[in-house]
């Protein structure tokens, strides 16, 4: 069964920088990514299969990245999420840790510490 | 039909980068207030100067007939690139500040608030166009001094007069707008950034060259 991942951003240039860091660290590895370009967009993914890892951008249109962790704890679904974001107040690290997150990686993205957080949270 | 149209993958990238620019400058004013300050997506488009002072009153976070304050402030890079920011506050934002500077009610009139929001504003602006900019340019940006151009008008008063006029020379230009709010202390205002024609073509080429790179 593969390993699936879904990519949370409303910048198509965001998921593809993350998406060509992902797949080099895959490479050889089974593993399935999906994407979503908002929160509601996300959460229809979900509902359909539930990922086993999640990347997610706050700042979106429609339903944002906090709105998204709300929805998910209200339906108990608790998927392992890495927060990448623009926000570098450390109060948004703070809200979206309180909400579960595993670790939050500011932007831009950098392939070094996509790299040093996955492997931080045991996922390569 | 702009003289100039940008990619929908160039105005992704470009939305990009405004997001992380914007990012930096509400982390520097939520330092300031000790609150935590909301964003949305940053909106951004291309459109005929003409057109503009319809859009500001469309996208303002303020009502058009609701009196507000203008701060706007011109900037360049090396002759490649020309604009203009503008933050819009309303007068309930204006009051927020008393605090932060020890201000009461009565020393509403104080020209002490006047030169804060001068401060504020050429920070945000000044902070969040560096950030963009440097991703753009080598040479640094500069800045010229921020004025308030309005405190008197309402929102509708202002974008006819604030911007159409001095807007008329350039045709098409690319504007921005980013919102600031911090709910706890009522503090909202507008950020708007306007790049002129000339400075469009430019700025697509790097637009160009970085999604080149990324693929």
């Amino acid at each position: 069964m593969s390993f699936t991942i879904l990519i949370v951003d409303d910048s198509e240039f965001a998921r593809k920088v993350l998406k060509k860091s992902l797949h080099s660290f895959f490479t050889g590895k089974d593993y399935a990514l999906s994407e979503a370009g908002n929160g509601e967009e996300a959460l229809g993914k979900i509902k359909e299969s539930v990922p086993h890892f999640m990347f997610l951008d706050l700042t979106m249109p429609v339903m944002d990245g906090y709105e998204l962790l709300e929805e998910l704890k209200t339906l108990d679904l608790n998927i392992p999420t890495v927060v990448i974001s623009a926000d570098i107040q450390e109060e948004a690290e703070k809200k979206v840790k309180e909400l579960g997150v595993l670790g939050f990686l500011n932007k831009p993205l950098n392939q070094d510490r996509i790299a040093d957080l996955l492997k931080e949270v045991n996922i390569i | 039909m702009n003289s100039i149209e940008f990619s929908h993958e160039e105005y992704d990238l470009l939305t990009e980068l405004i997001n992380v620019s914007m990012g930096k400058s509400a982390a520097e004013l939520a330092k300031l207030f000790n609150h935590f300050v909301k964003l949305k997506v940053p909106a951004l488009n291309i459109e005929s100067s003409e057109v503009l002072p319809e859009t500001i009153i469309k996208s303002s976070l303020f009502g058009e007939l609701e009196k507000v304050i203008v701060i706007q402030q011109k900037f360049h890079n090396d002759y490649s690139l020309k604009g203009e920011g503008a933050i819009i506050l309303n007068y309930k934002t204006r009051q927020t500040i008393l605090p932060l500077l020890e201000l009461t009610e009565d020393d509403i009139g104080s020209e002490e608030i006047n030169d804060f929001l001068l401060e504020l504003s050429g920070q945000l602006i000044s902070s969040c166009l560096s950030n963009l900019l440097m991703e753009f340019f080598k040479s640094p940006t500069t800045f010229e001094s921020p004025a308030i151009t309005s405190k008197e008008e309402n929102l509708r008063q202002v974008a006819y007069k604030s911007f159409e006029f001095g807007y008329q020379q350039y045709g098409d230009i690319l504007y921005s707008k980013i919102d600031f709010i911090i709910d706890v202390v009522n503090f909202q205002c507008d950020l708007f950034f306007f790049i002129d024609t000339e400075s469009l073509s430019h700025l697509q080429k790097i637009l160009q060259k970085i999604l080149e790179e990324s693929s």
